[in-house]
């Protein structure tokens, strides 16, 4: 069967198209990140406007609005998954140092 | 086994406007439909994420418009096997891959812990072997002769099974939730049974 070479092209179109969604598919954690960075990134930038826009305010109720979506968005960060805060961070080791061991020998000795 | 090759073969090689192929096609569209309406009720009430009425909406919006399509063509009667047919899974595949696409980019930035869920991940998997299953068909329609019965029943067969997987997941995202975790636990079960002996 003859194949028009428009056709061949249209086929390998389709198969490149094909393989730039396994691609994406295989990268979809990497997509994720991404995603997190932009919405970290939104929410940090609204973070750092409200807190000047506080602290510019006197005493009163509408600083203390200002206060209430300050605390809001500080909240809806440390709801995105991936960032590290006191509640997900994992506990890290401590370091151990040879200088820091205490012989129990030499301190019956000394006694 | 040949039996059931010839009747399935049967049944999906007619394409006019009474045969099964395009029942079937319009039942699945009726199932999008009111999958898309149960979800929009569901979303309202709170009970399931923006993201999953997302991607209930892209996938029917990506399916409708291809079942329009092929309703019509075979309403006129022009979707009888000729020259131009190979066109038709074209169409599908580049639908598939493109609404496989459009869910991989859009998801994450809609939903909230912006990683993707299982059923997502199924319903991807679904559309990126649909979509090289028109391909593998379109290319024997090409360039290795007409596809032969068995090529057929492959083709078919697998379509089917991942299309009502697809179906599944739209309308029961919390199985497919709880069936990965349970094969996840399973996994685990085996690994630790492995390593201690």
């Amino acid at each position: 069967m003859d194949v028009s070479p428009i056709t061949t092209i249209q086929y390998f179109l389709c198969i490149y198209l094909w393989m730039l969604g396994v691609f994406l598919f295989v990268k979809r954690k990497k997509i994720s990140s991404i995603a997190t960075a932009i919405t970290i990134r939104k929410l940090m930038q609204e973070l750092l406007l409200v807190e000047r826009y506080m602290k510019s305010l006197p005493v009163g109720p509408e600083r203390e609005a200002a206060h209430e979506r300050y605390v809001a968005i500080k909240k809806l960060i440390n709801n995105v998954e991936g960032i590290p805060n006191s509640s997900n961070a994992p506990v890290t080791p401590q370091a151990n140092s040879n200088n820091k061991v205490v012989s129990l020998i030499s301190f019956r000795k000394q006694a | 086994m040949e039996q059931v090759i010839d009747w399935w073969v049967s049944l999906l090689s007619h394409t006019n406007a009474d045969s099964f192929y395009l029942k079937q096609i319009l039942t699945y569209s009726g199932l999008l439909i009111l999958c898309v309406l149960i979800t929009i009720v569901k979303y309202t009430l709170k009970k399931c994420a923006l993201s999953h009425l997302l991607v209930v909406c892209i996938i029917a919006i990506s399916y409708l418009t291809t079942d329009y399509v092929l309703a019509k063509e075979a309403y006129e009667g022009n979707l009888e096997p000729s020259l131009d047919f190979h066109l038709m899974y074209f169409m599908f595949s580049v639908f598939d891959s493109l609404t496989a696409i459009v869910i991989l980019v859009s998801y994450p930035l809609v939903s909230k812990i912006s990683n993707y869920s299982s059923s997502v991940i199924v319903v991807l998997g679904v559309l990126l072997i649909n979509s090289v299953m028109h391909l593998f068909i379109s290319g024997m329609m090409l360039f290795g002769g007409w596809p032969d019965k068995y090529d057929a029943f492959f083709y078919s067969s697998i379509v089917f099974l991942n299309s009502y997987i697809l179906m599944t997941s739209l309308y029961a995202p919390s199985l497919i939730e709880w069936l990965s975790r349970r094969l996840l636990y399973m996994k685990r079960k085996l690994f630790s049974g492995l390593t201690r002996a």
